[in-house]
């Protein structure tokens, strides 16, 4: 599976990511990733606040691939691509640099791929996003990016004076949720976007209906494949997550086929605004 | 846990506490051993804690099923809100959306709110709104005139909020949850007791969660009511409101609440919502009374002077339709037919602007 983006500092991101939350035990964990490995997925996305039955997941995720490099020496850490973030009581604290060393010690690795910013916590994000800069600069961290913004958010980024753009906006998108403005105004940017929620849990808007169906039918395959190709078309990187070795690897072959500019439409339209996470719950007077 | 899962345990928890007390009295009171009464003291305690906790919670849950920062059953719930309303007591009353079927609103009104706690719920939940939603801001000169957020009331957000602002000593506004993370990250496991402590909550606040149980049931006794007052009664209670009114009338026009209708209405403006300020009815009792207190000209005073338009309030203070004293269950606040009446008339309104 060879299919990468290019950001727009050279950097090759995958185009597809595992998420890496709700796994209930390491072992759990470790063969849902050393399976997504197998299939070809390269991409794992975590942050410092996720756990995995008790244990932090960023440490749990550390693991897992040094052993699998371990035991699987055609791979190398430079053919993975690790996003983790940080999160809302990190940007208060500000101190991002000894965050981001302690995200980097539990991931046991030298640098991080992709640092994003969980939230666009009011007044804390933009100092956090320059503090980000050095350590970019530094080489801890190969992009940076931010997560559930809206063009506002990048505005008062932009607004600050960036020496490094971000490369990347990780974002709730489904066929529910298109977010055209922000994906828009990302396109404009040259800032990649990845995909959380990207099959917008499967709710039933998109579990019964019958165009995504019939879609699904006329290709021969699943409505999970159907969404994800869609991500793919649209040049978003979907963030998946499973438990099940078959799902994963039913979610990862989703380039032997391509869905029509029409049908890419259709799923399109399909979109209501309807946000799964409603954002100032979770980072008030966002 | 759900109120079904505490009741169907409530038998086995029963007998285990029988079970105990019974090894207690025959077994260990020959030992007389002090460490195993203690001991059993204490497992005894925190079964009873554990149960009433649980109890406690899963009436909380009930009562606040609604409210998005309980949500985690996210499918089923709503998204994209024509109207949320924020405010204090007259809000509470004014509005009842059940029979409107072509808009979605949501009543965030809540008795005894401080602006500052108005624009605390915005703050945690506008996102439910659709864009260009509207924001009702219903303004009375009975509530929103304290400045200081009313902490010793917040117990209400604590149920469902769990973040409400927390000042430290640099002046700087935290969210209690996270000041309460971070906190529990820099001194690791220290804290969790803390954060545990925090998270079972009615260990924590009996006497606020009776005081809450009171105030929402009456409450909705209230808001379920058809009934109109008597002469006798909203006499009292127009005495009543009147001494309210002069009492914080000193305050009302205060600098900080100026400033936070002003930081109000930009938020809502840089989220591409709308902010309507509206004046709920009071009965025709209680506006005679304040006749000479020229109120109605302090409150177009005071919004004025926070920068807010003029076409983007709805003053229905005096208004003829809505002062009749048979609309309302005491002096201000409406009972069930004069809410349908005044929602109906509202939403007209709101489309008009």
């Amino acid at each position: 599976m060879e299919n990468n983006y290019i950001l727009n500092n050279g950097v090759k991101m995958p185009s597809i990511i595992m998420g890496t939350t709700s796994f209930t035990s390491f072992r759990q964990m470790n063969e849902a990733i050393c399976s997504a490995i197998d299939a070809g997925c390269r991409a794992f996305d975590t942050s410092r606040f996720y756990r995995t039955g008790g244990e932090e997941t960023e440490k749990c995720l550390g693991i897992i691939i040094k052993n699998y490099l371990k035991s699987n020496s055609y791979l190398t850490r430079e053919d993975f691509f690790i996003t983790t973030k940080l999160a809302i009581p990190q940007l208060i604290r500000g101190s991002i640099e000894k965050d981001v060393i302690e995200s980097i010690n539990k991931l046991d690795t030298e640098y991080i791929d992709s640092l994003l910013i969980h939230w666009p916590f009011p007044d804390y994000f933009v100092p956090a996003y320059q503090k980000m800069e050095e350590l970019y600069k530094k080489g801890l961290v190969k992009t940076l990016g931010m997560s559930n913004c809206q063009i506002r958010h990048f505005e008062q980024l932009f607004d600050a004076g960036l020496e490094i753009n971000p490369q990347v906006h990780q974002l709730e998108l489904h066929p529910l949720n298109t977010a055209s403005e922000t994906v828009e105004y990302c396109k404009k940017k040259n800032i990649n976007i990845q995909a959380y929620s990207p099959l917008g849990k499967m709710l039933d808007p998109i579990k019964n209906n019958e165009t995504l169906k019939e879609i699904a039918n006329k290709h021969e395959k699943s409505l999970a494949q159907i969404l994800l190709r869609w991500h793919y078309q649209l040049g978003f990187a979907p963030i998946f997550r499973s438990k099940s070795v078959d799902r994963i690897k039913n979610n990862l072959e989703l380039f032997d086929f391509r869905l029509s500019e029409d049908e890419i439409e259709l799923i399109s339209n399909l979109n209501q605004n309807y946000k799964i996470c409603t954002e100032s719950s979770r980072c008030p007077g966002y | 846990m759900k109120l079904k899962t505490v009741l169907g345990g409530k038998k086995l928890i029963y007998i285990f506490l029988s079970i105990l007390i019974i090894i207690f009295h025959l077994k260990f009171r020959l030992l007389a051993d002090i460490y195993i009464y203690i001991f059993c003291f204490v497992i005894i305690l925190a079964a009873i804690s554990w149960i009433v906790n649980e109890f406690w919670k899963s009436k909380l849950d009930k009562l606040f099923i609604d409210y998005p920062g309980r949500i985690n059953s996210y499918k089923n719930f709503k998204r994209n809100y024509d109207i949320a309303c924020v405010g204090g007591t007259q809000g509470l009353f004014a509005v009842d959306f059940t029979q409107q079927n072509d808009v979605s609103a949501f009543n965030w009104c809540m008795e005894n709110q401080s602006l500052e706690n108005d624009f605390l719920m915005l703050k945690n939940f506008f996102s439910i709104l659709k864009k260009d939603g509207k924001v009702l801001l219903f303004l009375s000169p009975f509530a929103n005139t304290n400045s200081e957020l009313m902490v010793n009331k917040n117990y209400k957000y604590q149920i469902f909020l769990d973040k409400f602002l927390f000042t430290v000593n640099n002046n700087k506004k935290f969210y209690f949850r996270d000041w309460l993370v971070t906190n529990t990250l820099l001194r690791k496991k220290k804290d969790n007791l803390f954060l545990m402590s925090i998270h079972y909550y009615p260990i924590l606040y009996p006497i606020t969660i009776i005081k809450l149980f009171i105030e929402i049931k009456k409450r909705n006794n209230d808001l379920r009511t058809a009934e109109t007052i008597n002469d006798k009664k909203l006499k009292i209670d127009t005495e009543k409101r009147v001494k309210e009114f002069m009492n914080i009338n000193s305050t009302f026009a205060i600098e900080k609440n100026k400033i936070l209708l002003m930081e109000m209405n930009k938020f809502i403006k840089d989220r591409d919502l709308n902010l309507i300020i509206v004046i709920p009815p009071i009965s025709s009792t209680l506006t005679n009374a304040l006749k000479n207190t020229e109120l109605n000209q302090k409150l177009k005073t005071f919004i004025h002077s926070a920068g807010i338009l003029e076409n983007s309030v709805l003053n229905y203070f005096n208004n003829k339709e809505f002062t009749n004293n048979s609309l309302f269950i005491d002096s201000y606040r409406l009972n069930l037919q004069g809410r349908k009446q005044f929602t109906t008339q509202l939403i007209k309104d709101i489309k008009n602007i």
